[in-house]
């Protein structure tokens, strides 16, 4: 089982069990919370982008991958170029999206497939359909994994370049796939360099048709030599065989298992997405967790202390700190609570990082980075290779410059709610939180502080975005123009809000890029020096225009995000007042109550307390191992080429 | 057989009497002392008349260009391997004993080289840096289809944008883009192209077609290109039979207008299979046999995996390491699926096995149109082009202010015109221009008509008539005057709109009056 399997199943266990002591509390909200975190983990997903030349080897790969023997149509002749993901469900659904966005898609059966992504049956895609969602039953998709199979690379794909671009900066997982009947062509290399690079390290190499080549590694050999300039490490490169595995579904033939080396290249597959972001899904989970046994643990102490009190007097403080925090609640919940103002005041600054630096950064990289392309004669046979760069560099920045506001905004909300937080002294019970984030809990170890705010650094990239490839999600959805929420797991409002918009803008790019492709391709090449000063000026206000899209839009998501955010934090505060008032009412409870009462309710209430810090040490423990088995999450390291990845990834601290 | 040639110019070839046209016009060139670039053109284009055609192959590195000349030649003789292998372009023509000439580019002289290094001069793990020095290197083998044509080989073409730092791989770029320069330069010397494409074909036609136009697209038309898709064997999986699979891909990208105003044909061939077959050894044949004598089912399983054929032993099969990857090299997984089932249906020894696999492969009736199209029309096709060359050298000099070199162009380029105007031939290649250029609107009957009696199906009477070949002479006349009449007809009574509708019909009503002059002229048994 990948470690990504049993830690998720782990937490599960973990937040089921803090649930049925919330139901045995009868505490709705807690339960509510804690259901809530229960399906974010179930359905949080993993975003693997297959790319590569071969439509034909790819559909294969992905059959063999899922232990379908013909879910994808394999035909020897050119397929579609149409996007299509893939990911689990409990019965099955496939959708077709079409280009027309006011035209709903269409649910067809799995026999109709082909009449989609076949030359054949749609020829020049005459059906116009732009994306292919499928929702299938199958356990190698059970944990969340989606994949999402992108049309070749190169080629003369305009219309559905720009969902391949979004994509690969955002996919927590890139599958390049190429085969072993030739080795790396200059146009995968340069496919690789340009567009994948610059924006994820994570790229899984996978060579296909083992079967076809005696000689393969030879083509594995030569495939790491022109990969490792490029890479500035020696690559390691999966020689698979999907015939094999597609063989042995049939023959049962352990033989057939073990050539296709379909086994190995699932265990890396796992790893890495593991590593890349598997384990902001279980920590995310896992602070959940903390907050809702916290919520559960306010009432409970608030009840012991009552119990083991001596006098009226001392469970009227009790109480009063009880009030006390609670009219602060309600302070914070009105309408000139001082945290709306702090909240405006740091979008605003984030807005001027983000809008300002980040963007006029990123202008600056992308223009010289088109400009060095422009001057390059080698070009005016290619144009069209020009459009598709200044996409690709404004899909950069465009995500690059959602993630980063999305991560700051993140900061910004759980500064916010530790600053607000009603930390109140209340004798014994020395911790009453609203921000399960803030360190000082009651029960945790002192050496365990620094490890949940360690788990709360690793988790801030995803407390509003789910996983970094939560945005794809949506911003996918943003682009096929369905409703923002397409495809996503449980994405967090305020993610939402800004995805959409970056959706659009990316949607319009690739309008225009269209038209001027189409122009561009009737430039005369023959007299080079007209043809590459026609090809700039036609190139350089594009961009231009691309690039004031970007910024307009991602500044118009601000004003949807605050709105997301008070939401987002209101809703909190609700939480912790409910728990605030229940632990009024359960302190009520020891009034009156004689020694005898007071003594059996406190060695009950204990054994609750009790069952709290033993998950909450379990969750430690838990939390302990997926840190160490993760690595930090990190946008791509720079490489030599200065990357529009880069203005993501730092701290405004 | 007869040939239209032959019809309009019963004692001398057409070839003989451009020689003789250049002949004339090189002495006239010549008068005053001087050369200059009139006579230099001249000069070019009769040595290039006297040689035979000229076909480089071209196409994508990995299209299996090498791989597919050494079939076409049925001997292995440049070297070919899963990793692209060649560097430099190696130019195979007729010559015996076999022997090697490598040409620099400092001006060094050549140095002739026995045939076995060839691999050391275009392979890329010998010396690099020797590479960059070498400009082509010549083979000579007394080999028949180099009889009939030169074959270039050439390196692939090189994407025009690369990111490499590591220092082989920038020289290899380098070397790479200069090659794909030098191979454009052969491309457009060549007077025809063969273009090679595998099942890299990328998602879409428009790709397929940029490879075709793309780098060499010089001088490209559709009556020097012919397209090749290799590697047919690939479809081969599932029960699918590869040669109709690759036979769909190519009948489905043929009918692309973009795709048949470049190229002639396109045909898919299984070059690994042919060169295999061509080279198949005793011991080769008698693996096969012992092959053969096993269940179906102990084959396809042995075979589904080459890896898995070379490396593990087949249940029941008698045969070393060595044997099976030995088979696996020379004939590939399909190849060998073939070779059993030819042995099962009476192939019963080498010769005939060699045979049928051959056929089945692509690769001869590849040769026959080959030496059909580019052969049998290589003197027209090759004239055409000195005669472009000649006239605008002459047109440049007719601009310049000395008098007697005015008009001593004046005079070489009436000669030219004059040939040009009273060989039917010329207005044939112009009428079918005109068609690929998508200038004239025809049915699909007049399209047949135009196509066949304008030569694209064969130069014979019968084929020009688009009849059998053993057509008797009454109907070849009948349909001859059918035809005639009909076209005849449509020049005259219906106004074209076009320049070119107008030539067009003439021309095809005019080929169609010679044709019937020809069946009168000739005594009857010629035509049996």
């Amino acid at each position: 089982m990948p470690d990504f399997t049993r830690q998720k199943y782990e937490v599960l266990q973990l937040l089921q069990e803090a649930r049925a002591l919330a139901r045995s509390r009868e505490t709705p909200e807690v339960e509510e919370l804690l259901n809530e975190a229960i399906e974010r983990v179930t359905k949080g997903q993993l975003f693997v982008a297959v790319c590569g030349e071969f439509k034909q080897g790819k559909s294969s790969l992905l059959n063999a991958l899922l232990d379908e023997l013909a879910l994808f149509p394999v035909d020897v002749d050119v397929t579609t170029a149409i996007v299509t993901t893939i990911r689990d469900a409990e019965k099955e659904t496939i959708r077709v999206w079409f280009e027309d966005h006011r035209k709903a898609p269409m649910i067809i059966d799995r026999r109709e497939i082909a009449k989609y992504v076949t030359e054949v049956a749609n020829p020049k895609n005459e059906r116009e359909a732009r994306l292919l969602a499928i929702e299938t039953p199958n356990q190698h998709l059970h944990d969340g994994l989606v994949l999402v199979d992108t049309p070749g690379v190169g080629g003369l794909n305009v219309r559905h370049s720009d969902i391949t671009l979004a994509l690969i900066p955002n996919a927590d997982v890139v599958v390049f796939v190429s085969d072993a009947l030739a080795p790396l062509s200059q146009n995968e290399l340069t496919f690789i360099s340009e567009s994948i690079l610059p924006h994820s390290r994570d790229i899984i190499f996978v060579m296909t048709k083992i079967d076809q080549e005696r000689e393969y590694e030879r083509v594995i050999d030569a495939n790491r030599l022109r990969l490792a300039p490029l890479l500035g490490h020696d690559p390691e490169i999966l020689g698979v065989s999907s015939r094999s595995k597609l063989d042995y579904l049939v023959s049962s033939d352990k033989e057939d298992l073990t050539d296709s080396r379909f086994p190995e290249f699932e265990t890396t597959l796992w790893r890495v997405l593991n590593e890349r972001s598997g384990h902001l899904l279980t920590l995310r989970g896992l602070t959940v967790l903390r907050r809702a046994l916290g919520q559960l643990r306010t009432p409970l102490q608030a009840a012991l202390d009552g119990y083991r009190s001596t006098s009226e007097k001392e469970i009227d403080d009790i109480d009063a700190r009880l009030r006390g925090a609670l009219e602060r609640l309600h302070r914070l919940e009105e309408e000139g609570a001082a945290w709306r103002t702090v909240l405006a005041e740091g979008l605003d600054d984030i807005r001027r990082v983000v809008l300002d630096h980040e963007y006029d950064a990123g202008v600056h990289r992308a223009r010289s980075r088109i400009g060095r392309l422009l001057a390059d004669e080698r070009y005016v046979e290619a144009p069209a290779r020009l459009v598709e760069s200044v996409q690709a560099e404004v899909v950069a920045l465009a995500t690059a410059l959602a993630k980063s506001t999305l991560r700051r905004a993140a900061i910004l909300q759980a500064r916010i709610e530790a600053s607000s937080s009603v930390n109140v002294a209340l004798g014994k019970m020395d911790a009453i939180v609203i921000d399960v984030e803030a360190p000082d809990v009651a029960g945790i170890a002192e050496a365990h502080r620094g490890l949940w705010s360690r788990v709360v650094d690793v988790g801030k990239e995803a407390t509003l975005s789910g996983t970094g490839a939560g945005l794809f999600g949506s911003i996918l959805g943003a682009i096929v123009g369905a409703t923002a929420a397409f495809l996503t797991g449980g994405l967090a409002a305020p993610a939402i809000a800004v995805c959409a918009e970056i959706g659009g803008a990316l949607g319009t790019i690739a309008g225009t890029a269209t038209g001027i492709k189409r122009g561009l391709s009737t430039v005369n090449n023959e007299d080079r020096e007209n043809a590459q000063r026609t090809i700039r000026e036609t190139i350089t206000p594009f961009l231009d225009e691309s690039l004031t899209t970007c910024r307009t839009k991602v500044d118009g998501s601000f004003s949807a995000l605050r709105l997301a955010m008070i939401g987002d934090f209101v809703a909190k505060l609700v939480q912790e007042r409910k728990s605030l008032e229940r632990a009024r009412i359960d302190l009520e409870g020891a009034r009156g109550a004689t020694h005898a009462q007071a003594l059996h309710r406190a060695a009950e209430i204990q054994g609750y307390l009790d069952e709290i810090a033993q998950i909450e040490s379990r969750a430690a423990t838990l939390a302990e191992s997926i840190l160490a088995s993760a690595r930090e999450p990190s946008a791509a390291e720079p490489s030599s080429e200065p990357s529009s990845a880069e203005y993501g990834g730092r701290n405004p601290s | 057989m007869l040939s239209m040639e032959g019809a309009i110019l019963p004692d001398i070839s057409l070839r003989t009497r451009a020689l003789r046209l250049i002949e004339r016009c090189l002495k006239l060139a010549t008068a005053n002392g001087d050369g200059g670039p009139l006579y230099d053109e001249l000069f070019d284009c009769r040595e290039r008349l006297r040689q035979p055609m000229r076909v480089a192959v071209v196409g994508l590195t990995n299209a299996g260009k090498s791989t597919l000349l050494n079939a076409l030649l049925e001997e292995a003789i440049v070297p070919t391997g899963p990793i692209e292998n060649t560097y430099t372009i190696t130019w195979l023509r007729h010559g015996a004993p076999p022997r090697m000439t490598v040409h620099f580019k400092d001006g060094r002289p050549p140095q002739v080289r026995d045939t076995s290094e060839l691999a050391d001069f275009v392979g890329w793990q010998s010396d690099v840096r020797a590479l960059d020095l070498i400009r082509f290197v010549e083979v000579r083998r007394p080999n028949a289809i180099l009889s009939r044509l030169d074959l270039i080989d050439t390196p692939g073409f090189a994407s025009p944008l690369v990111a490499g730092t590591n220092a082989t791989l920038s020289f290899l770029q380098a070397r790479g883009n200069e090659l794909s320069a030098i191979t454009r330069e052969e491309a457009m010397k060549a007077d025809a192209v063969l273009y090679l494409f595998s099942q890299s074909i990328h998602t879409s036609d428009e790709a397929v077609i940029e490879q075709f136009q793309g780098p060499a697209s010089g001088r490209a038309t559709p009556f020097n290109s012919i397209g090749v898709l290799t590697k047919a064997d690939v479809y081969w999986n599932t029960g699918v039979d590869p040669i109709a699979a690759a036979t769909r891909i190519t009948t489905r990208l043929m009918s692309h207008p973009k795709v048949r105003s470049l190229l002639y044909s396109l045909t898919s061939v299984c070059g690994l299979m042919a060169l295999g077959a061509a080279t198949l050894t005793e011991t080769n044949f008698v693996t096969l046999q012992k092959l053969a004598a096993l269940t179906d089912e102990t084959i396809s399983r042995a075979i589904r995996s080459a890896p898995r054929f070379a490396d593990r032993p087949v249940p029941g099969l008698n045969a070393t390491a060595a044997d099976r990857q030995a088979l696996i090299e020379s004939l590939g997984l399909f190849g060998i699926w073939m070779a059993t089932r030819f042995l099962r249906n009476g192939a019963d020894d080498l010769h005939s096995l060699t045979r049928a696999l051959l056929q089945h492969s692509g690769v001869p009736q590849l040769r026959e149109l080959l030496i059909s199209h580019f052969g049998g029309r290589a003197d027209l096709i090759k004239i055409e082009s000195a005669l472009h060359r000649v006239e605008s050298a002459a047109f440049r000099e007719m601009q310049q202010s000395n008098e007697p070199t005015r008009r001593r162009a004046e005079r070489i380029a009436g000669a030219f015109s004059a040939f040009r105007n009273s060989e039917h031939g010329f207005e044939e290649l112009d009428a079918l221009k005109s068609y690929y250029d998508g200038k004239l609107v025809l049915s699909p009957d007049e399209t047949d008509d135009l196509l066949s009696v304008s030569g694209e199906r064969g130069t014979s009477l019968s084929a020009r008539l688009g009849l059998a070949e053993d057509a008797s002479r009454v109907v070849l006349r009948r349909v001859a005057a059918e035809k005639n009449a009909y076209w005849y007809t449509k020049a005259n009574d219906f106004a074209p709109a076009s320049q070119e509708m107008r030539l067009a019909t003439n021309t095809v009503s005019r080929t169609y009056e010679l044709i019937l002059f020809e069946l009168e002229r000739t005594p009857e048994k010629m035509h049996r």
